[in-house]
Order: structure tokens, then C-alpha cells, then sequence
């Protein structure tokens, strides 16, 4: 099988939408982390409510192509109003207060969010359905490959370009790389970092949103879906560095390459592996690939 | 404190009328049940509270087992052994049940029967399949109404059979319960029958890709699979645009002929795969079939109703019957009764060996398909295998 080359493209090819779709989740922790400083275990919860917001809105609108892109949009909406008020009426009352404290308060949202989900939605599980223009394959010459996970492989290295931009060309985004830095300068130059707090907290939790709607077609909807990402978000950013854009880019591949290759190669050993490697790099490198020692600090 | 019935009524008439009031409790029958009521195991454990409901409310509404009512505590046991015992030892110190019902997973089932040994509570395992729960795990107080491993791999190589299946590939989670069905599977393979590869994945992955690449590789005519839950809806969907329906036959396990998994999956649910469940509200049965589905359709309010609340409906008419039998509630003499007793249920007379304390339960097997008018696929034809 190793020496078939279509079949090792098609690993290759799996690896990568794989890690872009892990990108699109898990660049909105790092975002967060990097900004507030705040590790928010919510954000799996977060990822989940887009699932079950495309799924109402694909179930009212119908299986369409319309359906599946307003209801993404609707996920990030959504989770970017319900994100807002958290962090305007409660988290932004903990960020002078110990770390420990608000890590309690985002791991009281996830069993809040859960139990939410449930009453809303029910326990069962769900499955939504590609969008029409990506649910077959398409001829690659090689082989054929679904047309979603190429497409998910186009949105990661776009998002990841965009949000690089974002934060390197734009007045917003130099406000929040100055309030990474040092928020209380930032602060005394008369900016609003409240606002500023509010705007990255409400766009990572839309990006969570926005991961887990296009993660849905994939897999099962259910209230239990929040649990498996989060940890993989934090191995991503672990590896990757918190606070790190590219770290992330780079640390979803390697977790992608590990799960697919590991599957194939060390079937019995691929849950192990991921962690040996991130056990590596925090021995190696505490700050992650691509992390700065200043973040370890924090 | 063995004490039948009557004499429990009589002492707690006499403790009411001197003011005493605190026999109350005593008079019921305590079942202490445990499932998975959050998370993803969810979808198993809500309906399955709902079979214990109606059962209870039925027997009550008869006037109980005897004249003493059952009473029920749910406790969440998620689908984590530490959490499952955690809750099955407040239900016995706590609340003082004679009686436990669950879990859903193997795993966790293993850890409570484990605690129901030492405790000498019997335990009812209405959904758990792992053969180890009653054959090197046997104990006095562990009873398996679920079908076991053992059961479904003969059942399974009976559908092989019918799809034609000769070189098999066989794919499931990599643990205890995959692991013993494929064992029984290879131990019935019919002849002219072989099991080619093995693709197994990792338990609770959400990402199936590079095992269903293998499959496409793999020269087997047929996929035996036995991913369960949100695990399998995840593999029909990344299976289903490589094309794998197109090239080869699928016979599944795992109870993914449900109803709800029909209708969660809806038009990317595999045509004609062969499946199993435990129970088919389309499926017309005997009256007593007719009868359970219609109540349960009144607690779930529509007529498509879901697979589990029979399994726990089960669990609790063989509690009543034990007691009934037992003439007490007391945990011992409750297991001593349960050991060899015969009930009629929805689906049919139910009996528990005397020796490994299983049941002859059975489940429908047959090809799913589009049926006219109906979203999700049904079971058609679904033949009952024991």
C-alpha cells in the first residue's frame, strides 16, 4: 500500500483538509489565549453550538447550497451575539482576577452550553448534509478525492492568509498585536482595549463557530462533539505555541499527519503518538514551535 | 432484613398509625439505573429512561408488584467506568436501592458489575455486549438481557451469508467490544467465507479518512463493520464520496439499524446495507408488541419511536417478576429469583440461563432501504435472529 502512490497522495490529501479543518477551529483558541490570555475550554462548546445552528438552519431553509452558506453564516453570527454578551457582562470581570478563576468560569460554560444544547436540541444525534456542490469527488488525474475535504483544504490556507493580513495591514489588527504586548500602554495611548477584548473575544468564538459548521457534514451532531475538540485544539496550540496564528497552521498538520499516518502506519500506537509529540515539544521548546518565551510566562 | 411483602405492609401499617412515619421508604421496590444522560452517549441513555418510565408507570399504575410500588433513580454514568461507579455506589449507600439496571457501554458495565459483585446488588445490563461481562466477569449478581458478542458474530455470518459475502474486511473501534465480535464472526464464518484485513480505529475518532482509504485498497468484497453511534454516522459520511457503496457490500453491527439512525443519516444512509437493531417500530409484531410501541409512542410523542426503551422496559419487567417470584425486594433474594427466570415481553418469551445469565435476546437483521414516503431507510425484510 506504502508504494502506491495514488493511495499516498490520497493520505497526504486526507492529512491536510483534515489539519485545515482543525486550523479553522483552533485558531480562534489561540487568537483568544494571545489577546485576553484566557485558555477558554468553552471553545469547544462554541464549535459545537455553529454544528447545531447550521443544522437548524439547513432543516428550515432545506438541504440547498443556500441552506448550508447562510447557516454557516448564521453559526458565526449566533455564537459571535451569544460571545459578546459572556464577555461584555461576565468574562470581562475576571480579567484581573486570577488565572484559576477563569478557567473555572469557561469550564462552568461548557456544562451550561451542554445542558443548553440539550434542551434545545435533544440527546440524539444528527447528521447534516454536504452542500450539493461538494458532495461528490472530483478527478484530481491522480485519483478522485470529495470535493468537501478540497474544499476545506482551500478555506484553512485562505483563512490563514486573511487573518495574517488581518493582523499585520489593518488598524484593527495592529491594536491587537499592541494589546498582546502591553495592554496597559496601549490603554494609556486612549484606546478602548475593552473594545478591543470584545472584538477578538467575539471573532475566535465565531471562528469556533465557523469550524464546527463546516466540520458538521463529516461527522455526527450530538451533545457530546464539544469534547473531542477541545482537546485537540489545545494539543494544536500546545505544539504550536499559544498565541501563535502560524503555530496553529503548522500544529493542526502535525496532529492531521499524526492521526492519518499514525492510523496507517501505527495503528495501535497512533492515540500515543500525538501525545509523545507534544510531550516533546514541551520538554524541547515549553513555548511551542512557534510560541515566543515571553508566553510562557503568562 | 429478608421480610416478605406482606409481612412489610403490616409493619408499615402498624409503624403509620403510631406516628412513627419513617417506614415510608421501605415500601417500594428502589431501582437504581444508570445511563448516559449527557454528552454524546445521550442519544443511548435519555431513551432508555424512557423505557424504565413506562414500565414503571404501567406496573404502578396495576397497583405494583404485589401491592409495592418500584421506584427509580436515575443517575448519568456518561460513558466513563469512574463515573459510572461513582454514582452506581451513591445509589446503593445513598439511596438504598436493591437494584441496578445499566450501563450503556461495555466498559463501564464491566466497572459496576465489578461493584455489584462486591456489594451483592443485582445488576441488570440491558445494552452492554461485551462477552466478558458474563463468561470470565460472571458473577452471581451480573445478569446480561443485552445480546452478547457472542450472539451477534453468529448473526452477523448469517448476513454475510445472505449478501454473498466471501473475502470480508472487518472494521470497528479498537477495543474489547470490536475485538470479541469479530472473534465470534471468525469462529461462524460460513464456508467459502475469509476475513482478508482488519482496519480498526481508535475509539471515540471522528475522522475516518485513512481507514476507508484502506478499504478502497483492500480487495474484500464486503466491509463488516462494528463503529457504533456518532462514529458510524461520521463513517458513512466521509465514506460515502470515495465511492466505497459503489465497489463494496456492507453488513453492520452494532445495532445501526436503528430508527434514529436511519433518520439521522436520512438519503447518505448506505442502500442496502445489511443492519441490525433491537427493535423497529415499523416492524409489525405480536400484540403485546403493538401494544408496547403504541404506549411508547404516547411518552415519545410520535409514532416513530426509538430502539432502547425496550431493552430497559425488559430489564424492569424481569425485576418485577423476580420480586414478585422472590415474594421481597431484597437484593439477594431478587438475584436468587432472577437466575433461570422466563418473562413474556414485547419481543417475545425472554429466558435467563441458569448458568452464564444471559437472555435469548435476539435482534431484526435485514437491508436497509428506501421505502415510499418515508425520509429515512427501513429494515426490509427484518427477520428476528436469535
Amino acid at each position: 500500500m506504502f508504494t502506491n502512490p495514488t493511495f499516498m497522495f490520497i493520505q497526504v490529501m486526507n492529512s491536510f483538509a483534515l489539519g485545515m479543518n482543525l486550523f479553522i477551529i483552533a485558531a480562534g483558541l489561540t487568537l483568544i489565549f494571545g489577546v485576553l490570555r484566557v485558555v477558554n475550554f468553552a471553545h469547544g462548546a462554541f464549535y459545537m453550538v455553529g454544528a447545531y445552528v447550521l443544522m437548524t438552519t439547513t432543516n428550515l431553509i432545506g438541504d440547498t447550497s443556500t441552506g448550508f452558506w447562510v447557516g454557516v453564516v448564521a453559526a458565526a453570527l449566533v455564537m459571535g451575539v451569544v460571545a459578546f454578551f459572556i464577555e461584555r457582562f461576565l468574562l470581562s470581570h475576571l480579567y484581573d482576577k486570577e488565572h484559576l478563576l477563569q478557567l473555572l468560569f469557561t469550564f462552568a460554560l461548557v456544562l451550561i452550553f451542554k445542558d443548553v444544547v440539550k434542551m434545545v436540541w435533544g440527546p440524539l444525534q444528527h447528521s447534516i448534509s454536504y452542500p450539493p456542490a461538494f458532495k461528490g469527488a472530483v478527478d484530481l488525474r491522480i485519483s478522485y478525492y470529495p470535493a468537501y475535504m478540497l474544499f476545506l483544504s482551500v478555506t484553512g490556507p485562505v483563512l490563514a492568509v486573511g487573518l495574517w493580513l488581518a493582523l499585520e495591514k489593518t488598524r484593527w489588527g495592529r491594536l491587537i498585536r499592541a494589546a498582546r504586548l502591553d495592554r496597559e500602554m496601549l490603554s494609556a495611548l486612549g484606546t478602548d482595549v475593552k473594545l478591543v477584548f470584545s472584538a477578538v473575544f467575539v471573532f475566535g468564538s465565531m471562528l469556533a463557530a465557523m469550524g464546527g459548521a463546516l466540520a458538521a457534514p463529516r461527522i455526527a451532531v450530538d451533545p457530546g462533539m464539544d469534547g473531542l475538540i477541545i482537546i485537540d485544539c489545545f494539543i494544536i496550540v500546545i505544539i504550536g505555541g499559544l498565541g501563535s496564528l502560524w503555530g496553529s497552521f503548522v500544529g493542526a498538520l502535525i496532529l492531521s499527519s499524526l492521526t492519518v499516518f499514525g492510523t496507517l502506519i501505527f495503528n495501535e500506537w497512533e492515540i500515543v503518538l500525538v501525545y509523545i509529540m507534544m510531550l516533546a515539544v514541551l520538554l524541547i521548546r515549553p513555548w511551542g514551535l512557534f510560541g515566543h518565551p515571553d508566553e510562557e510566562r503568562h | 432484613m429478608v421480610e416478605s411483602f406482606k409481612s412489610k405492609m403490616f409493619a408499615t401499617s402498624v409503624a403509620m398509625v403510631m406516628g412513627a412515619g419513617t417506614a415510608y421508604a421501605e415500601q417500594t421496590i428502589k431501582v437504581g439505573i444508570l445511563m448516559p444522560i449527557s454528552g454524546g452517549g445521550a442519544s443511548y441513555g435519555v431513551p432508555a429512561v424512557d423505557g424504565v418510565k413506562m414500565a414503571v408507570e404501567e406496573i404502578n399504575a396495576a397497583g405494583g408488584v404485589d401491592g409495592v410500588k418500584i421506584e427509580y433513580f436515575v443517575r448519568d454514568s456518561q460513558l466513563k467506568p469512574d463515573v459510572a461507579v461513582a454514582a452506581a455506589r451513591e445509589l446503593i449507600t445513598k439511596e438504598g436501592v436493591h437494584v441496578l439496571v445499566g450501563a450503556v457501554s461495555s466498559g463501564a458495565t464491566l466497572a459496576i458489575s465489578e461493584l455489584a459483585k462486591q456489594e451483592k446488588i443485582p445488576l441488570l445490563a440491558p445494552v452492554a455486549k461485551a462477552a466478558a461481562l458474563t463468561s470470565t466477569k460472571l458473577h452471581p449478581y451480573i445478569f446480561q438481557l443485552a445480546a452478547t458478542t457472542d450472539s451477534e458474530g453468529r448473526q452477523m455470518a448469517d448476513a454475510l451469508e445472505s449478501v454473498g459475502a466471501k473475502k470480508i474486511c472487518v472494521s470497528g473501534f479498537d477495543y474489547a467490544y470490536s475485538h470479541d465480535l469479530f472473534a465470534s464472526l471468525d469462529k461462524n464464518l460460513k464456508s467459502g467465507m475469509e476475513i482478508v484485513d482488519t482496519f480498526h480505529v481508535k475509539l471515540g475518532t471522528t475522522d475516518y479518512s485513512a481507514v476507508i482509504s484502506q478499504l478502497m485498497g483492500s480487495d474484500c468484497d464486503t466491509v463488516a463493520g462494528a463503529v457504533w453511534g456518532g462514529g458510524f454516522i461520521a463513517y458513512m459520511k466521509q465514506a460515502g464520496p470515495f465511492g466505497i457503496f459503489d465497489t463494496k457490500k456492507l453488513v453492520w453491527g452494532a445495532e445501526v439499524g436503528s430508527a434514529e439512525m436511519a433518520s439521522a443519516l436520512k438519503g447518505d444512509y448506505p442502500e442496502n446495507m445489511y443492519a441490525a437493531a433491537y427493535d423497529l417500530w415499523y416492524v409489525e409484531g405480536s400484540d403485546a408488541h403493538k401494544k408496547f410501541l403504541a404506549d411508547l409512542a404516547v411518552i415519545e410523542g410520535t409514532n416513530e419511536t426509538k430502539m432502547y426503551p425496550v431493552t430497559t422496559y425488559i430489564a424492569i419487567q424481569f425485576i418485577a417478576e423476580a420480586v414478585r417470584k422472590a415474594d421481597s425486594s431484597e437484593p439477594q433474594a431478587i438475584a436468587d429469583a432472577l437466575v433461570g427466570l422466563s418473562i413474556d415481553t414485547p419481543l417475545g418469551r425472554r429466558t435467563i440461563d441458569p448458568v452464564n445469565h444471559r437472555t435469548n435476546t435476539g435482534e431484526f437483521w435485514g437491508p436497509m432501504v428506501t421505502v415510499s414516503g418515508f425520509e429515512a431507510k427501513q429494515m426490509s425484510p427484518a427477520a428476528y435472529l436469535e
